[in-house]
């Protein structure tokens, strides 16, 4: 499995990784990217599994780099993992075409729940 | 000690409520966090992470600050460091706290939500020494334990706003 992690932290990029581990992705390919414009080109040169991205993010946000890949027809399995998960946020991301969103703090056991069900 | 308004002390209560949500999920400290008391000001030896909240209603800084060794334990619990990982570099430490401001900010907003809708949250900014309130603001620190770990509890707010 291809996991593609996109988020401006780099402690956080790390957290996701090692929690990824946590709940039995071990094995996966884990590739990362800085913000949503590096993220689609990612997406198109690595074609990843699954995108975990965060929301807020310079240059390109999650949510316009999920729209960007649905715009081109890209149907990349997507979820997002934020500091925030209001209702309008969650709305936006399934309309837009994202499987789950998963706020912080979060636990492997969110993780097993999620992308396993990805898989 | 300067009394600060209701509406300062609603916003601290909040924090602490988030704060131990906080420890206990994403910090492993399974007694969450424990107020210990109020302080006038912070120490310039602590260093902080601090993160805008902002709403039509509300213009604030919230912040959790602590003495430099404290601080790396704390992005290190986050970042669930391991004994032989490398030391944290002053980049990634900074990255570290500040995404604790961020997850901090965000379990506010939830704790905050029934009162307070539509806030939007800035990005962390680490600063070391204290901050100071200007004559338009209300400025809170409560000193807490976060399991063995002392750490300082910040809210600034617009008085006006």
């Amino acid at each position: 499995m291809k996991i593609l992690i996109v988020d401006d932290s780099k402690a956080m990029r790390m957290i996701v990784k090692r929690t990824l581990k946590q709940a039995g992705f071990g094995e996966a390919t884990m590739s990362e990217a800085t913000n949503g414009k590096e993220g689609l080109e990612a997406v198109k040169a690595d074609k990843p599994d699954i995108v975990l991205c965060d929301w807020n993010m310079p240059e390109m946000t999650g949510i316009e780099l999920l729209r960007a890949l649905r715009a081109e027809g890209n149907e990349v399995k997507f979820g997002f993992v934020t500091s925030e998960g209001t209702t309008e946020m969650r709305q936006q991301a399934q309309e837009s075409g994202a499987l789950f969103l998963i706020s912080k703090p979060f636990t492997a056991a969110d993780f097993t729940e999620h992308v396993g069900a990805a898989k | 000690m300067t009394a600060v308004s209701s509406r300062c002390q609603d916003w601290t209560d909040g924090l602490v409520q988030a704060t131990s949500d906080v420890a206990k999920q994403a910090l492993s400290i399974p007694t969450g966090c424990q107020t210990v008391g109020e302080c006038e000001k912070l120490s310039l030896q602590t260093s902080g992470a601090y993160l805008a909240l902002i709403s039509p209603e509300v213009q604030m800084q919230i912040g959790i600050a602590a003495g430099r060794q404290d601080c790396k334990r704390l992005a290190g619990a986050l970042m669930m460091m391991e004994p032989d990982d490398p030391e944290l570099t002053d980049s990634v430490l900074a990255d570290g706290f500040g995404e604790i401001v961020n997850i901090l900010g965000g379990a506010l907003k939830t704790v905050m939500d029934s009162k307070h809708r539509g806030l939007t949250l800035g990005l962390p900014t680490m600063i070391h020494g204290h901050i100071t309130a200007n004559e338009r603001q209300e400025l809170q620190v409560t000193h807490v334990k976060l399991g063995e770990i002392d750490a300082y509890l910040i809210v600034l707010i617009n008085k006006t706003s």
